[in-house]
């Protein structure tokens, strides 16, 4: 049976209990944050560029840009499909940086973000491809729990 | 952002139109070939939607990137200029800027990318005179910088400083085709809200609109 597959674009989240793919394609500096219900199989990912909404005031701002409103905001839904917080774990991958010289720290402070942010909210987080040089595509299935990260410059890998 | 009418869109695509012109020039007496440019695209879109306008987003691409700064002694960030092109294009425009006319491999080497990040240095240096000179407000080139992977991981990192400080971006792309050789390169700049502000400002106040 073909699953089917929603693409989730930057300043995006998706949360689904039906056994489906969601996917994250050209994480550079972004960070992709998967989070998944284990007994009940709901799962949730974002796509997002920035960590603290806080950093910025203006209310015409997509709020899912940032880490902390989107992980809130698939906490909220999550739980409203019937999935309970102890149950839930993340796994994240991005955070990189493509350009060669030093100097981008941006995608390393999102990932130090991110990781305060699920441990703020008791969420461990049991798996993470970050870092690095290169840019990664991410697909997410909800019924396993299951990411595959691959890209043009890596690896393919299974978390 | 403010909104920004007709009027002031089609004065703002002149402006980024002549300093096209200017940069296909150097870029035409660097590469010894005919530059054909279009007329600039030019978009007010959301961050999100960025990489969809520029293209292909998920195709790789190389990218040379410069930040845009000016007023206060160009310490202040007006935006970011991006010049893309594919892999083998990358390969085709670093060869004919240097000379080279049999290539043993077909990655791009340290000189190949030096080769690159110079001519967009020089193109968007004469592209920023041309438009300062116009609009009375000074714009420099920062240093470039060099990526090569899918378009949408490369253009984030650009788009970060803009995701948290407006909804949307004036963004403006022209295509560069070089003569002969089936080589196109895309020149995008991303404007800061602040800058597209003084933009429109001196814009009224020399009379253009």
């Amino acid at each position: 049976m073909v699953k089917k597959k929603i693409f989730i674009n930057i300043g995006e989240y998706k949360v689904s209990k039906e056994p489906i793919i969601l996917e994250c394609i050209g994480l550079g500096s972004c960070v992709g944050i998967c989070l998944w219900d284990r007994k009940k199989k709901i799962g949730a990912l974002a796509h997002v560029m920035l960590g603290r909404s806080s950093d910025s005031h203006l209310s015409d701002i997509n709020p899912f840009r940032f880490a902390d409103k989107a992980i809130d905001a698939m906490l909220s839904d999550m739980l409203a499909l019937g999935a309970k917080k102890e149950n839930i774990v993340a796994k994240i991958f991005g955070g990189g940086n493509l350009f060669r010289q030093s100097g981008f720290k941006i995608g390393e402070k999102n990932v130090v973000i991110v990781e305060e942010e699920l441990r703020k909210k008791g969420i461990p987080i049991v798996a993470k491809d970050v870092g690095g040089n290169h840019g990664r595509s991410i697909w997410f299935d909800t019924s396993t729990g299951k990411v595959v990260v691959g890209g043009p410059f890596i690896e393919t890998k299974e978390y | 952002m403010e909104n920004i009418s007709d009027l002031e869109l089609d004065a703002l695509r002149e402006i980024m139109n002549t300093g096209a012109v200017h940069a296909s020039v150097v870029m035409s007496e660097m590469a010894k070939k005919k530059i054909e440019i279009t007329f600039p695209v030019v978009k007010l879109c959301r961050i999100e939607d960025i990489p969809s306008i520029i293209g292909k987003p998920h195709e790789i691409v190389v990218c040379i990137y410069l930040p845009l700064n000016g007023e206060n002694d160009g310490k202040f960030q007006m935006g970011s200029l991006l010049h893309i092109l594919s892999q083998e294009g990358a390969i085709k425009l670093a060869s004919i800027l240097q000379s080279i006319e049999k290539r043993e491999t077909f990655e791009l080497s340290e000189m190949d990318i030096s080769a690159l990040k110079e001519v967009t240095n020089v193109m968007s240096g004469s592209c920023l005179k041309a438009i300062s000179e116009y609009v009375n407000l000074k714009l420099i080139e920062g240093v470039p910088h060099f990526a090569c992977d899918m378009q949408q991981s490369i253009v984030d990192h650009v788009l970060v400083d803009l995701a948290s400080k407006t909804d949307k971006s004036l963004v403006f792309k022209t295509l560069f085709n070089v003569e002969d050789l089936n080589l196109e390169t895309h020149l995008i700049i991303v404007l800061y809200p602040d800058a597209m502000k003084l933009f429109l400002e001196r814009l009224r106040s020399s009379g253009i609109i």
